[in-house]
């Protein structure tokens, strides 16, 4: 049987902040028997500009993506947020800038780009990956992975499969942690006042580690926390996912 | 100028109209509001007793974000419709013996309104809160 190809699309707050989040991907897709190409040519989803209204601009960045990852039998990134701009966004500049033949090969591609927990539960029908992080851990579920990708109990389900891994139930989990990408750059006031709230809710856990399919809001939680001096880390779904002798980042 | 050639209301709210804006900029107001810890615990409080209102009704049916999204698309038809509503409005509200007047913006709604006061002979008005009044700045025109 062929094992699918499946290209990782790292996103940029991976590649440049946070690559274990990239190395531990690939290791789960490779574990479960992907066989997992990573096109150096890639690019920014172009969600950024998209939402910063540059439209025309960002025609360029999905015609980037089309080209870089249409080859393959899916797409997998470690970011609800950068996947929920390619699905809702991608089609969208593209016909809006005359192009339907790009529009169209843009919605064949998101068709097939998926976040990870989307893409181990629904494409690979797998809930335990054979992972071991014998920590007790708080989920927070990010904005575009549960609003507009609808993610569910995806990521749940895969961390109630890990071995050792105490999951607490993050209470108001559902609210935004307030980073929202240019939103804290243009309101950073609310932005923090928001997670102020949100860090009062991990900490109430108990939990060792704050988890999350979202490199963006882990990235605003963590430093949030580590300014508090906490002492409760934060760490993405894909790290976990990927550890097996319990060995954490 | 005659009335049709005096120029419309413009789009938006103007500074102190209605209290839709201000003279800051959110990030700047939200700065000083967000310093204001009774402030922060009360729109706290207010805001979790919402919620929790909320998520016990949408408990209630599985179904709830289809029927959010039907009664979204009923709206949107509703509204791309207006111009045959209104009429239709006008024709049974006259009917049933009311009157029904037409505005093209905010200050004819407002002259309106406040020709309508001036005939009771009354100088004071009861109203209900209404953000199409707010929109409008009725409050301050009949001031």
């Amino acid at each position: 049987m062929d094992r699918p190809r499946v290209a990782l699309f790292v996103t940029c707050l991976v590649d440049t902040l946070f690559p274990d989040v990239g190395r531990a991907t690939v290791a789960i897709l490779e574990r479960l028997g992907c066989e997992v190409a990573f096109p150096t040519e890639q690019t920014c989803c172009g969600q950024a500009h998209i939402n910063t209204g540059y439209h025309r601009d960002a025609v360029k960045l999905v015609r980037a993506f089309v080209t870089t990852f249409e080859g393959f039998d899916a797409v997998v990134a470690p970011s609800g947020s950068c996947v929920g701009a390619i699905r809702h966004q991608h089609a969208m500049i593209a016909a809006k800038a005359g192009d339907p033949a790009l529009a169209d090969r843009a919605r064949a591609v998101a068709s097939r780009t998926f976040e990870l927990s989307e893409y181990l539960v629904d494409q690979l029908g797998v809930f335990d990956v054979g992972a071991a992080y014998p920590h007790t851990v708080t989920y927070h579920p990010t904005c575009h992975s549960l609003r507009v990708l609808a993610v569910g109990d995806k990521p749940l389900t895969l961390l109630r499969n890990v071995r050792g891994l105490t999951l607490v139930e993050l209470p108001q989990a559902d609210q935004c942690c307030g980073f929202g990408g240019t939103f804290a750059m243009k309101n950073p006031d609310t932005s923090v006042a928001m997670l102020t709230d949100k860090m009062t809710d991990i900490i109430s856990t108990g939990a060792e580690m704050c988890a999350a399919s979202d490199s963006s809001c882990l990235m605003h939680i963590g430093g949030g926390l580590s300014r508090l001096r906490a002492g409760i880390r934060t760490v993405h779904l894909a790290e976990i996912l990927a550890a097996t002798q319990g060995d954490a980042p | 100028m005659t009335d049709h050639e005096r120029p419309p209301s413009p789009i938006h709210a103007s500074v102190g109209v209605g209290m839709l804006s201000g003279s800051r900029t959110f990030p700047e107001a939200a700065r000083v509001a967000l310093a204001d810890p009774q402030l922060r615990r009360n729109l706290g409080s207010a805001t979790a007793t919402i919620r929790d209102k909320r998520a016990k009704v949408v408990a209630e049916l599985s179904d709830w974000a289809q029927l959010r999204d039907a009664g979204g698309a009923i709206k949107s038809a509703t509204m791309s419709a207006l111009d045959e509503h209104l009429l239709r409005l006008e024709q049974r509200v006259t009917a049933a013996g009311g009157v029904v007047h037409w505005a093209s913006d905010a200050n004819e709604a407002n002259e309106i309104v406040t020709r309508l006061v001036r005939e009771t002979g009354h100088r004071e008005v009861v109203k209900v809160k209404s953000m199409a009044t707010q929109e409008i700045g009725l409050n301050e025109a009949l001031a």
